[in-house]
């Protein structure tokens, strides 16, 4: 091996491609802790961990093999001690004297590595606060509110999906039982438009309402939402319609 | 319907033959990896290729976490793309985790096939002990985990909106996707996941069909242990131990995979 390559600030290593380790320069062998000529004839795979082995065989070599080369790859290599570095691979083919030779070079990546490490740290974290928001906003969107003794108010606003309509139902019978109450008033005047989708949960809403022996009261019905009831022929018999959320609630209080 | 799954599943069907062969490919690549194995059999066969939902070409917006978080959904994407073609007396060759992917496939449909060819199978990769030795701890996983997400950091974290901003620049998704052959992180973890913490050796005693255990020298994910596991537990199941080492003989020692298949399918009147 040429005498810089051999000493060169980083490591190098040549395998065969079913893994036999050809040639190792003096850097690398001393990251390692073997002696020279002390990789020589042995595998690839007995520089890596167990994780980082199964990832040899599914990503790197596959990636190697196919497009001959393969840039950029983090890895970590066991020294003889048992000892992890986190190193960055890059890797090309060459034919040589008639067989592929598949050359490596790595550089060591402990600083970065740490950053990184707490890059995806802080992505996780940027994960899980928005799931909880999400959480949240669901939990705030579909409130039930007490208006009087007895008379519920489920104000709908924004657009009904199938989650939300569920959740909304449920959280509505839960209240229909927990606060005994005798009317809810489902109110869409916050709803702009509807599809017919939104139309059948909202129906269904209103029908487990009325199994669970309270009467609904549909307010707020704006011009769109009218059309989408008509076309879509949503059943509203044995729920009281309302032009106003005051109509709703006086026709509660009666 | 049948459209829909062969587009969806990136179905390349090639060769002058009758009789399908079904290639399968593993964790971590797609159909790309039978490249060196595949046109040896296009005399003979109706060879098939395709890539698993999430992987390779398929059609990225079909990925049903639910569904491909258990190996039964790739299953799924197998007997689909068979009854898509109106296919019959299928050759399944999988490789890695689609051994056992075939597996589950004979098991819903035995019918449909008529060997399984299993290249560098495993069963279970952590290990029971005292009984079974899958050749990994849950911890050696989690580094295989840890490992793709810092691979994957770079090219989905950063590569692919910058991608999916540039449509005027093919390029870059050309080398996104070269660089890994599933492009989503979280498909990545998912399909890892699903294949190296599975355990199929409760599946094994109700395959039907019979199939050829091929298993490399010299293998750190399906290590001869493993092998040997599978020829006492698996029905019908012959064990061949090929010269090649490591767990990619289709691409490293692609001659002697072709040639141990042909040999296996000639001595059971198939070819």
């Amino acid at each position: 091996m040429d005498e810089l390559l051999n000493n060169a600030p980083c490591g190098f290593l040549a395998f065969a491609d079913d893994g036999t380790i050809r040639t190792a320069n003096a850097t690398l062998l001393g990251w390692l802790g073997y002696a020279e000529g002390g990789l020589c004839g042995r595998h690839f795979e007995s520089v890596l961990p167990p994780g980082g082995r199964i990832f040899y065989q599914t990503h790197f070599f596959p990636l190697l093999k196919l497009h001959g080369k393969a840039e950029e790859i983090y890895l970590s290599l066991r020294t003889s001690g048992g000892e992890d570095v986190p190193v960055l691979v890059n890797a090309a083919r060459r034919e040589r004297q008639g067989s592929a030779v598949n050359l490596c070079v790595f550089v060591p990546m402990r600083q970065r590595r740490r950053f990184e490490d707490e890059i995806l740290a802080a992505k996780s974290e940027a994960e899980e606060a928005n799931r909880v928001k999400d959480a949240l906003i669901e939990e705030l969107s579909t409130p039930v509110l007490t208006v009087r003794e007895g008379i519920l108010l489920g104000p709908v606003i924004g657009s009904l999906t199938r989650e939300r309509a569920d959740l909304m139902t449920s959280t509505l019978l839960r209240a229909v039982v927990e606060r005994r109450a005798r009317y809810v008033i489902l109110d869409v005047t916050g709803v702009r438009s509807m599809d017919a989708d939104a139309a059948h949960y909202l129906t269904r809403a209103a029908s487990a309402v009325r199994l669970m022996g309270a009467e609904c009261i549909l307010t707020g019905i704006g011009g769109n939402v009218a059309r989408t009831l008509v076309q879509t022929g949503a059943d509203l018999s044995g729920v009281e319609v309302r032009r106003t959320l005051a109509d709703g609630l006086n026709y509660a209080i009666r | 319907m049948s459209e829909d799954v062969l587009k969806r599943n990136n179905v390349k069907v090639s060769g002058r033959g009758t009789r399908p062969l079904v290639f399968a490919h593993g964790f971590g690549c797609d159909q790309n990896m039978w490249r060196y194995v595949a046109p040896a059999f296009e005399d003979d066969f109706r060879v098939v290729l395709f890539d698993y939902v999430g992987s390779g070409k398929s059609d990225l917006s079909a990925y049903d976490p639910q569904r491909y978080s258990t190996l039964d959904g790739y299953a799924r994407d197998v007997l689909d793309i068979c009854h898509a073609l109106g296919l019959s007396d299928v050759v399944f060759v999988g490789h890695s985790v689609s051994s056992m992917v075939g597996v589950l496939a004979s098991i819903r449909e035995p019918r449909l096939f008529s060997r399984l060819i299993l290249v560098g199978p495993s069963p279970r990769y952590v290990n029971d002990p005292p009984e079974y030795f899958g050749g990994f701890e849950r911890e050696d996983i989690l580094g295989l985990l840890d490992l793709m997400e810092k691979n994957y950091i770079g090219w989905a974290s950063f590569l692919a909106p910058v991608v999916a901003k540039n449509p005027e620049r093919p390029e870059l998704a050309g080398e996104l996707e070269e660089s890994f052959c599933s492009t989503d992180p979280r498909v990545a973890r998912r399909f890892a996941e699903a294949t190296f913490l599975a355990d199929n050796r409760g599946d094994l005693s109700k395959v039907r069909v019979p199939s050829l255990i091929m298993q490399c020298s010299d293998d750190a994910i399906a290590p001869l242990e493993v092998g040997d596991y599978l020829s006492r537990h698996l029905p019908g199941g012959r064990l061949r131990v090929l010269e090649a080492t490591g767990h990619c003989p289709h691409m490293s020692h692609p001659e002697e995979t072709v040639r141990v298949i042909k040999e296996y399918l000639k001595s059971e009147g198939i070819s």
